[in-house]
């Protein structure tokens, strides 16, 4: 699948990466770098945080009879996110821009169906469409793990880290993510979760 | 304001133009409200968002507009 293959090609682009944080408005720059032609916007909005920290709309907007179609990307966030949360719903959300096949939606029916197994991703359907479809955005969120932190990034840190992890919230403040995510990057773990998500890079 | 017509109300707004092409995906909250989150809620936040940018309430720009100070981690524990 080409979204797969971009999203491998994102995370192995951003691996070397040890300036942090990553700029969202650099994988922005390299999702465009891969063809992709959308009008991306990030949209400040106030949202009940309780529910969603932000959306992702894609849709198709003319400008005139005979005009070229613009495909338009909406990145919708909370305003009163902090700095850290904005930066990983942003890049997810981003990432969806790369998405031309599986999760692709396009009916009123399909797009109803899709929204509500998103809502309830434990919703009893195997083999259904959507139920992949829920899958892969699950999934989106820890591609973005794995795009904001990179790899070398990680590696320079985890030694210091294991030896005096109480140096974690200057890793924080320095990758600029919320902590459940450097926690998880930090883990023992994260090497064959990396490896799955790259792709094997 | 029933469950259902959230959603009714959102699919209106995203498919009133004839629109053939629509994504949707949205990042749930890590603390949800009590008593859960359903389709409905989400739908009812998506079509607020979508709304307020059209009426010019929200903030709109071709940039995130990162201002995060940056380091080379690598540097980080050895001054």
């Amino acid at each position: 699948m080409a979204v797969i293959r971009n999203i491998y090609k994102l995370i192995d682009h951003f691996s070397s990466f040890t300036v942090l944080p990553v700029d969202p408005d650099d994988v922005r720059d390299q999702i465009i770098s891969y063809g992709i032609k959308d009008e991306i916007e990030f949209v400040g909005v106030t949202l009940d945080t309780r529910i969603i920290y932000g959306a992702f709309h894609q849709h198709i907007r003319r400008d005139g009879v005979y005009a070229e179609p613009v495909i338009c990307a909406d990145i919708y966030y909370d305003t009163s996110l902090t700095r850290d949360w904005r930066r990983l719903v942003c890049c997810k959300e981003l990432l969806h821009i790369l998405d031309h096949s599986v999760s692709k939606t396009a009916s009123k029916m399909e797009c109803e169906n899709l929204v509500t197994h998103l809502a309830d991703f434990t919703l009893e359907s195997p083999f259904s469409r959507e139920k992949l479809q829920a899958w892969t955005d699950e999934l989106m969120m820890f591609h973005a793990a794995a795009v904001l932190f990179p790899w070398d990034a990680r590696e320079s840190l985890y030694r210091d880290y294991c030896q005096d992890n109480t140096r974690l919230d200057e890793i924080i403040k320095a990758v600029d993510l919320p902590e459940s995510v450097v926690r998880l990057v930090l883990s023992e773990g994260w090497p064959n979760l990396y490896n799955t998500l790259s792709g094997g890079k | 304001m029933t469950n259902t017509s959230d959603k009714d109300q959102l699919m209106s707004l995203l498919f009133e133009d004839g629109t053939q092409l629509v994504d949707l995906k949205f990042f749930r909250s890590p603390t949800p409200q009590e008593g859960g989150v359903t389709a409905d809620d989400i739908c009812r936040e998506i079509r607020s968002a979508i709304m307020q940018k059209q009426a010019g309430t929200a903030v709109v720009s071709k940039n995130f507009n990162d201002d995060a100070p940056k380091i080379d981690v690598r540097t980080l524990f050895r001054t």
